[in-house]
C-alpha cells in the first residue's frame, strides 16, 4: 500500500496537513527522476560537507575486540553528524517547491544545527524547536543554531523534549503552511517523510559497501547502528536489506528495559499512532505516549521510524538495547583506544561490541553517526565516567 | 435567527466532577450537542490552552472508561460526541470493539478524531460514525468521499492554524461552497470566540463549534462557579438574553 512498509506508516495527522503531504510527496517524486538535483545534492556533500566520510580500520579496538572493526566516519561531517546530509537534501527540496521559511524540531540538537547550516548556505529563515529539558543538555547546539541565524524556540509542553518538539513544529507547520517547509529530522512522521529521510541517508551505506569491497573484498558479517527515530540506522541499513549481512539495532536501554525508564520504543512498545505514523511506540495501558528515558537526547524518543517497525517485524533487522553505562563505557572506550570521541547515540552502536558472542574474526562495521563533543558536559557530569578520568 | 452550537468540553478538567457539573448546566439551553475532549499525551491539532487541560486531564488520573462511566449516568438535553485523538480509541485496554459496543450503548452520536484524516479511514476499521473534516485546502476529490459518507455532522476547519481564541472570520466564501456541496450539517470550529463570529457563520453554514475560550473559562473560574460561567458564556454567543 502506498506510504506503507508492510502495515506501519501511513499519514496519521489532521485533514489540514494532507494537502501539503500531497504537494510534498509530488514534489519529491519529481526530483526523483531529476537528475540535476541528485547531482546538486551529491556535490554540496562532496564540497561542503565532506563526502565521501571514510571508512576507518579501528586497530586497536579490533585487537581488544579479536575482530576487524571498521568505523563509518559520519562524524567527520560538517556540523559532526549524519544529520547534514537530510538537512542539505530536504532544503534544496524546499528550494524547488519555493518555501522561503525553514522549520525543524530537534533533540541533541544536531538535525537542528544541520538545517540551520543548511539554511543559511541558501538565506532561508529557519526556527528549530527544541524541548526545553534537551536546550539544558545540549547547551553549544543552541548557541551553535543562534550563531548560524536560525531562531531557537523552546518547548516546555509534555516531557519538553524530542516528541514534544516535533508536535509543536507540526503545530507551527499547520499554522503557516503555505510559506513554510518542515524539514523533519528523522525516518518517522507522516509519509512522505520516512522515505525522503532515508533516502536523503542511504548513501552512507551505499559508500560503506563500496568502501567494505574495497578493503576487504567481500561484505561485513555485522553493521551496527543506533536507533532513535532511526535516521542513521535507516541510511546505513537499507543497502544491505536482504544481502545476508546481519544488520543490528542499538536501542537505548536507559537505565535498564526492566526499569521502565529506557527509549526502547522497538524492544518494549506497542504497536499505536504517534507523530503520523502507525509504528511502536512506547506507551500506558490507555495510549498514552510515555516519557522516556536515554542518556542520549538523541535517542530519547518514543516512537521509531515505522520502516524499522517493519524491518523487525519480517526479521530484516535484528534490534536490541544497551544501557546508559554501557554505553557511557563504550565513550569511554572509543576515546581511549582510537582517540575518537563518539556521539553518546553512536556510542550505543560501539557498547554492542561487547554483546556479540561470535565476534571472533569477523568483520563488523559501526555506524559512528556523530562526534561527542556536543555531550562532554552531561558525559564529565555522570559519576561512571567521572571516578575514571584523572 | 438560531442555529446549531456545540461546545467542545474537556473531560477531567479540572477534575471529572466539575465536567460532569458544567455539562449539566448546559441542558436548556437548546444547543446542538457537547463534544466531551478525551485527553491525550500529544495533542497535536490543539493550541496551548487545550493542551494544559489534557495535561491536568492525564495527571489526575482521567481514562476512557472514567470518562464513559461519568458519561453514561448523565441525563442531558443535546447530543454528546467523545472527541479523542487516534491511539487512546485503537489502543483501548480491551479492544476498540469493546469500546465501540459501549457508546453505542451510552447513546454517543459520533467519534471526532483529529488525527484521523479522511485518507485513512478506511485503514482502521471503526464502524461508528464518524465525524469528517474539511478545511480551507481540502481537495475536491475528498469532498466527494465525504458525499459518501454518513456523519451527525461535518466540521469545517475555519483557519490554518490549531485551536485557540481568534476573532476574525476568513474562508467564510469557503464556507459557503462547502455548504453547498455537502448533505450534511456543516459546523464551523477553530478560532470561534465572539458573537460575531457565531452570526457570520450562522448565515452560512449550519452551526459553530466552541472549545478554547470555554477552557479558558474554566482554567480561570473557581470550582464553584465554573459550570454557571460556562452556561452565562455560552448563553452570550448564542444570543440567548433570557
Amino acid at each position: 500500500m502506498k506510504g506503507y512498509f508492510g502495515p506501519y506508516g501511513g499519514q496519521y495527522v489532521p485533514e489540514i496537513l494532507m494537502p501539503a503531504l500531497e504537494e510534498l510527496e509530488k514534489a519529491y517524486e519529481e526530483v526523483s527522476r531529476d537528475e540535476a538535483f541528485w547531482a546538486e545534492y551529491r556535490k554540496l556533500l562532496e564540497d561542503y560537507a565532506g563526502r565521501p566520510t571514510p571508512l576507518y580500520f579501528a586497530k586497536r579496538l579490533s585487537e581488544k575486540y579479536g575482530a576487524k572493526i571498521y568505523l563509518k566516519r559520519e562524524d567527520l561531517l560538517h556540523t559532526g553528524a549524519h544529520k547534514i546530509n537530510n538537512a542539505i537534501g530536504q532544503v534544496l527540496l524546499a528550494l524547488r517547491m519555493g518555501k522561503r521559511r525553514v522549520i525543524a524540531e530537534t533533540g541533541a540538537g544536531q538535525h537542528g544545527v544541520a538545517t540551520a547550516t543548511a539554511a543559511a548556505l541558501f538565506g532561508l529563515e529557519c526556527v528549530v524547536y527544541m524541548g526545553e529539558e534537551d536546550m539544558n543538555r545540549q547547551r553549544p547546539n543552541v548557541e551553535r543554531m543562534r550563531l548560524l541565524g536560525a531562531k531557537v524556540v523552546p518547548v516546555s509542553s509534555g516531557s519538553k523534549t524530542l516528541k514534544d518538539a516535533i508536535n509543536e513544529a507540526l503545530r507551527d507547520w499547520i499554522t503557516n503552511l503555505p510559506t513554510t517547509y518542515y524539514v523533519l529530522g528523522s525516518v518517522v512522521g507522516p509519509h512522505p517523510y520516512p522515505t525522503i529521510v532515508r533516502d536523503f541517508q542511504k548513501i552512507i551505506g551505499e559508500e560503506t559497501k563500496h568502501q567494505i569491497l574495497e578493503k576487504e573484498g567481500r561484505l561485513p558479517d555485522y553493521v551496527i547502528a543506533c536507533v532513535g527515530g532511526g535516521s542513521n540506522a535507516a541510511g546505513m541499513f537499507y543497502t544491505f536489506i536482504d544481502s545476508g549481512v546481519k544488520l543490528v539495532g542499538v536501542e537505548a536501554g536507559g537505565k535498564g528495559l526492566e526499569t521502565g525508564e529506557h527509549a526502547a520504543s522497538l524492544l518494549r512498545g506497542k504497536v499505536g499512532y504517534l507523530h503520523g505514523s502507525k509504528t511502536y511506540v512506547l506507551q500506558d495501558e490507555w495510549g498514552q505516549v510515555r516519557t522516556t528515558h536515554s542518556v542520549s537526547a538523541g535517542l530519547d524518543y518514543s516512537g521509531v521510524g515505522p520502516e524499522h517497525a517493519y524491518w523487525k517485524e519480517t526479521g530484516k533487522v535484528f534490534y536490541d538495547a544497551v544501557t546508559d553505562e554501557e554505553a557511557l563505557d563504550a565513550f569511554l572506550e572509543l576515546s581511549r583506544y582510537e582517540g575518537i570521541i563518539p556521539a553518546l547515540e553512536s556510542a550505543h552502536a560501539l557498547a554492542y561490541l561487547r554483546k556479540i558472542e561470535d565476534l571472533d574474526g569477523k568483520i563488523v562495521v559501526v555506524n559512528l553517526s556523530g562526534r561527542g563533543d556536543k555531550d562532554l558536559a552531561s558525559v564529565l557530569s555522570h559519576p561512571r565516567v567521572r571516578e575514571r578520568i584523572s | 435567527m438560531r442555529k446549531g452550537f456545540i461546545a467542545y468540553i474537556p473531560a477531567g478538567f479540572p477534575d471529572l466532577e466539575t465536567t460532569e457539573k458544567i455539562l449539566l448546566s448546559l441542558n436548556g439551553l437548546g444547543i446542538t450537542g457537547v463534544e466531551i475532549g478525551v485527553p491525550f499525551s500529544d495533542p497535536v491539532a490543539d493550541g496551548p490552552v487545550i493542551q494544559i487541560a489534557h495535561k491536568v486531564a492525564l495527571e489526575n488520573g482521567v481514562n476512557l472508561d472514567k470518562i464513559l462511566e461519568m458519561v453514561s449516568k448523565l441525563k442531558v438535553d443535546y447530543d454528546l460526541y467523545l472527541m479523542s485523538y487516534l491511539n487512546p480509541i485503537l489502543n483501548y485496554p480491551a479492544g476498540k470493539e469493546i469500546l465501540i459496543r459501549r457508546l453505542r450503548e451510552i447513546g454517543i452520536k459520533g467519534l471526532i478524531v483529529p488525527d484521523l484524516p479522511l485518507r485513512e479511514v478506511e485503514n482502521v476499521e471503526i464502524d461508528f460514525p464518524l465525524v469528517p473534516f474539511v478545511a480551507p485546502n481540502t481537495r475536491e476529490s475528498d469532498l466527494e468521499r465525504i458525499r459518501r459518507v454518513s456523519a451527525p455532522f461535518v466540521y469545517y476547519i475555519s483557519r490554518y492554524g490549531v485551536t485557540g481564541e481568534k476573532e476574525d472570520l476568513p474562508f467564510v466564501d469557503h464556507m459557503k461552497m462547502v455548504k453547498e456541496r455537502l448533505r450534511l450539517p456543516l459546523f464551523v470550529g477553530f478560532g470561534i470566540s465572539k458573537r460575531e463570529q457565531v452570526e457570520k457563520v450562522w448565515e452560512v453554514a449550519d452551526g459553530v463549534i466552541v472549545g478554547s475560550l470555554l477552557v479558558r473559562i474554566i482554567s480561570e473560574t473557581s470550582r464553584k462557579e465554573v459550570a454557571a460561567k460556562v452556561k452565562e458564556k455560552v448563553k452570550e454567543l448564542i444570543g440567548d438574553h433570557s
